[in-house]
């Protein structure tokens, strides 16, 4: 006899023994969703890098012309206020972007113009400052100077832009290091900023640790994990230095089991986000320290509880140093 | 990561039986198991198009994430002879050995045809709820019912087991 539909129901209906039961499914579905979140996160965030990529690569625009180069400007001083020159290049070209790669000294760089007549220069350095330059005679340190907040022995390029800015200057002067026609020039230098001789001191880790020996370093992801660092400081002042890179964020310190502020590390950049911590000589310190993705959003003035709830959703993105130095 | 109530019921309640379907897809409690969760997380982000009646679109997962992964190589199905699995114990009159060999023919049939006869005889759907969650028409239903049966029915062990019981 063929089989009918009630042996075939039968048939399927049967087919259910050993099936195996997890213990919560819903919590292994709230997994899964919460990973497919986070590739999804991921794919957007390449997609959206390519295609501006192929936007900028492909689609001609009204854009900047491409970079001109410059030619050397021997006018320049050796020195500016007190810092070293370290190139100078001179521009023909007005409304067009030009590369300049220099390599800073010191901490503390500067960028001085000359032209025949006045300019602004917009100045496009790596990080979120974007300065302009007032460009207003032909005289090395007679227009304002702009200093740079960045660090030693990394090239840098700055990309600039020169416009018409005021009304013409009269050319012919008789100075030596004036600059002729339309052109315009570009003076960087670098160095330690001497109280008194430049107008702004640099905010660099060199500076703010000077004089400081480092007693202590630690490096972790920013897992929303807790790290204990435990250690006896000879001194009544640690000076702290936590760097974060990569989508690390922002974190928060427990000194002897008392919480901190949030230290919002992700600003700060390669300099590091420093803070001093007053401490007993002698007497063993505990420290923990937690550190968030970007992706974990920090909580005004956050509770203990608050902190507990954001270390248990933590994602897992970039990583950090944390460094401690004492007075030397 | 927000939750509605009613989706935390619906899989409490519906999951087991969810369960059995992706079973009877697939073959594999394993991959059942993975089956459900996926059509159950991605049901987690459409919640709110379809809580009113969200049977119809967690089939529709199910069977489509069941023929993605049958395209694929690593997942490739290999239709076992194997009978029932365990818990069955000899039977005299029978009846078990010829559910055995009508799963074993279950198994070898297409996977659309077996998705079918998953969906109307066991799922208790119509011809119509079927055609949609399938995107089909109802006659490409009706057609593929009546020739997964006929498969069925000439099925070389299942022809003899029915000829062994009629004698």
């Amino acid at each position: 006899m063929s089989p009918t539909l009630r042996d075939l129901r039968a048939t399927m209906e049967s087919a259910n023994a050993g099936a195996p039961h997890p213990g919560d499914r819903l919590e292994l579905i709230r997994r899964r969703v919460r990973r497919s979140g986070r590739l999804r996160i991921a794919a957007g965030t390449v997609a959206t890098a390519l295609l501006l990529g192929l936007a900028f690569a492909v689609v001609p625009g009204p854009g900047p012309a491409a970079p001109t180069a410059g030619s050397p400007d021997t006018t320049f001083p050796r020195r500016l206020t007190g810092l070293d020159l370290v190139t100078a290049v001179r521009y023909d070209r007005l409304r067009t972007t030009v590369d300049l790669t220099f390599t800073p000294t010191g901490p503390t760089t500067l960028i001085s113009m000359t032209c025949t007549q006045p300019l602004m220069v917009y100045v496009v350095p790596p990080g979120p400052e974007q300065p302009t330059v007032e460009c207003g005679g032909p005289v090395p340190g007679a227009s304002p100077s702009t200093y740079l907040p960045i660090g030693r022995g990394v090239p840098l390029t700055l990309k600039m832009v020169a416009v018409p800015w005021g009304r013409p200057r009269q050319s012919g002067s008789t100075d030596s290091r004036k600059v002729t026609g339309d052109g315009w020039s570009v003076g960087i230098y670098s160095g330690t900023c001497a109280p008194g001789a430049c107008d702004r001191p640099a905010s660099d880790p060199d500076t703010e640790l000077a004089g400081r020996t480092q007693i202590g370093r630690g490096l972790g992801t920013a897992d929303g994990r807790k790290q204990s660092f435990s250690f006896t400081p000879g001194k009544p002042t640690v000076k702290l230095r936590l760097v974060c890179v990569e989508g690390a964020a922002w974190a928060v310190l427990w000194q002897n089991g008392v919480r901190a502020e949030p230290i919002p590390c992700e600003a700060a950049e390669a300099k590091g986000a420093f803070r001093v911590l007053t401490v007993e000589p002698g007497k063993r310190l505990d420290l923990q320290i937690v550190v968030f993705p970007a992706s974990t959003n920090p909580v005004e003035d956050p509770s203990e509880a608050d902190i507990t709830r954001l270390m248990k959703r933590s994602e897992s993105f970039g990583g950090w140093t944390l460094t401690l130095h004492e007075p030397g | 990561m927000r939750e509605h109530p009613e989706y935390v019921t619906y899989v409490r309640e519906r999951s087991p039986r969810l369960l059995h379907t992706a079973y009877l897809l697939c073959r594999d409690w394993a991959l059942a198991e993975d089956l459900l969760q996926t059509a159950l997380a991605k049901a987690w982000r459409a919640w709110r198009r379809i809580e009113k009646d969200p049977d119809p679109y967690v089939y529709r997962i199910m069977v489509n994430t069941q023929a993605s992964w049958n395209r694929r190589r690593w997942r490739g199905e290999i239709p076992t002879v194997d009978p029932l699995p365990s818990g069955h114990t000899a039977d005299p009159t029978g009846d078990l050995d010829d559910r055995a060999f009508l799963w074993a023919a279950l198994g070898r049939l297409p996977q659309g045809q077996r998705a079918v006869l998953v969906l109307r005889f066991f799922e208790d759907l119509t011809e119509a709820q079927v055609a949609g969650i399938l995107g089909c028409s109802v006659g490409t239903v009706k057609s593929q019912t009546s020739k997964a049966l006929a498969k069925l029915r000439i099925d070389p062990e299942v022809v003899a087991t029915a000829m062994k019981g009629s004698r």
